[in-house]
């Protein structure tokens, strides 16, 4: 996180005011805090500011869910598992703070790099996450035939594996999803 | 599939050989993956749970392990046999008590396990004796690119590997110690590990992982970040902080020793092993308490004639499931106990 005045300094200063019953987060360098007088405020800790930030966030997205599992962000709030891979994008704003909490102030993957090409790849799940979803629904309605069909359309997809090709073919595929 | 000659010995990470095994028990590496296309467990279907079994299955077998992967279908395996298979370590708690499709594959070393269908799809483990933690993480890490040669992993450019619980998310690595700590429970610091660890980020657990107790004065510690970091930075973080905790345990094991205290100590070993050779029923706890002397008198050359492999053994091979496993039915407590004093008296004769 880098201060929100110079844009430059990475900020250890984090400020949360109470205002119209908004809570604000601030976050500045050393010096830009000095400078702007904060630090003649009482200052809270950066985790305990992740928290409030976690706590404030989560009210905000309470009506949020994900198109491709049907989570919603309350449901995760309780439980604390996931629901797909695409939660992380789905939910990428309000579990920043969160993921600070847990994770030293970090939010950017440095480790190792799974084999393939990721980008290529995820137009490919998305597109299989929703048919499986499709396909529970038509098993639990009964609908045999509907069911079939979704599995054959699984099928091809994973067979046609992930080239470039095919992820453009699919991208148009999903302009009604 | 046989595991009847699992029952008497522990896995190759009890042999109590290697760097550090005076304290240090065993180094476990652990990556957490999910299969791309799939939804989490949480939000999976029994079909679903079936298709990821199914599909895991092959390459899980195909792997080489030293010796052909065993695999137990832990969802129709009964009570006892997952018991035996958590208290060596080769299955967790949450995947012996949930529920549809799920199963491990294991070595008949017991080095690598890969349990699928727990909290993610695909939970790779290795595990070995005394403080290895870079060639453990060595071992896991080439399962891991076995596997990836026929699955696609859930991941992104961002996050890394995904997870169901955002506590795994980038690396889905946990690398942990286990660590024998009895100088620093009897000298009453063992408060200051926790402290410690708390301050350097990291997680000390019992025995048997998340939420329990630290039977026997066994302790295991580990990474809690997993994203923003690489692989070579956790173990290095543990790494470096490790030597500390060992060399607090050796001057808590200096003092246990020393002129005033000596007497003491040499009278608790004595009368542990005693205890563990003459006992007539011997509950779980006993045991585990019984043996951490033992094994304390061992390393500080007060005992002889007891090897550390047949003490690191024994905390495996006395618990519960294990005696009920050797005898080949459920056996009540009371009769458990009185069993489990058998089997200990031989094993140290």
């Amino acid at each position: 996180m880098v201060c929100q005045h110079c844009g430059e300094n990475p900020a250890t200063f984090h400020l949360t005011k109470l205002e119209d019953s908004e809570l604000i987060s601030q976050d500045f360098c050393e010096q830009c805090a000095t400078a702007l007088g904060h630090t003649n405020e009482v200052a809270l800790p950066s985790m305990l500011a992740n928290v409030v930030a976690q706590a404030a966030e989560g009210k905000q997205h309470a009506g949020l869910s994900c198109p491709h599992c049907g989570l919603s962000f309350e449901e995760f709030r309780r439980k604390g598992r996931f629901g797909c891979p695409m939660d992380y994008e789905v939910f990428a704003e309000p579990i920043d703070a969160m993921l600070r909490n847990m994770h030293d102030n970090r939010t950017r993957h440095r480790g190792r790099q799974p084999r393939g090409r990721i980008d290529e790849r995820s137009a490919v799940s998305e597109r299989l996450l929703h048919l499986r979803r499709e396909l529970r629904e038509a098993v639990d309605s009964e609908q045999y035939e509907e069911a079939a069909r979704i599995r054959d359309e699984i099928r091809n997809i994973e067979q046609r594996g992930v080239d470039f090709g095919d992820t453009l073919e699919l991208l148009e595929g999903l302009g009604d999803v | 599939m046989d595991l009847r000659d699992l029952d008497r010995r522990g896995g190759e990470w009890l042999r109590g050989q290697g760097p550090r095994s005076e304290i240090v028990i065993s180094s476990r590496v652990r990556l957490a993956r999910n299969l791309d296309g799939f939804p989490f467990l949480s939000r999976a279907t029994d079909d679903q749970k079936g298709e990821i079994v199914e599909r895991v299955r092959a390459p899980l077998e195909g792997l080489d392990l030293r010796s052909k992967p065993h695999y137990v279908d832990v969802d129709s395996a009964d009570e006892m046999l997952n018991g035996f298979l958590v208290e060596r370590h080769l299955i967790s708690r949450e995947l012996q008590h949930g529920r549809g499709p799920r199963g491990v594959a294991f070595g008949s070393d017991e080095v690598v396990s890969v349990m699928v269908n727990e909290e993610d799809h695909i939970r790779i483990q290795a595990i070995r004796s005394s403080l290895c933690l870079e060639d453990t993480y060595r071992v896991a890490l080439a399962v891991d690119q076995a596997l990836e040669q026929s699955l696609d992993f859930a991941a992104s450019q961002r996050y890394g590997y995904l997870t169901a619980c955002p506590t795994n998310v980038g690396t889905g690595l946990r690398a942990s110690v286990m660590l024998h700590l009895p100088a620093m429970v009897r000298m009453k610091q063992i408060e200051k590990l926790f402290n410690a660890a708390r301050r350097t980020g990291l997680t000390v657990r019992g025995f048997y992982g998340e939420g329990t107790m630290a039977s026997g004065d066994l302790y295991q510690i580990s990474n809690q970040v997993t994203l923003g970091v690489t692989e070579e930075e956790i173990l290095a973080t543990l790494e470096r902080i490790l030597p500390k905790i060992l060399d607090y345990e050796r001057r808590c094991r200096e003092e246990l020793v020393s002129d005033r205290r000596l007497l003491r100590l040499e009278d608790g070993c004595h009368r542990a092993l005693a205890t563990l050779r003459a006992a007539r029923i011997l509950s779980t706890e006993e045991a585990m308490q019984s043996l951490s002397m033992v094994r304390l008198g061992i390393v500080t050359g007060l005992l002889a004639g007891v090897s550390l492999e047949r003490v690191n053994e024994l905390f495996v091979l006395s618990q519960p499931a294990h005696v009920q496993k050797i005898h080949g039915q459920i056996i009540d407590p009371p009769e458990r106990d009185a069993l489990r004093a058998e089997f200990v008296r031989e094993n140290l004769a």
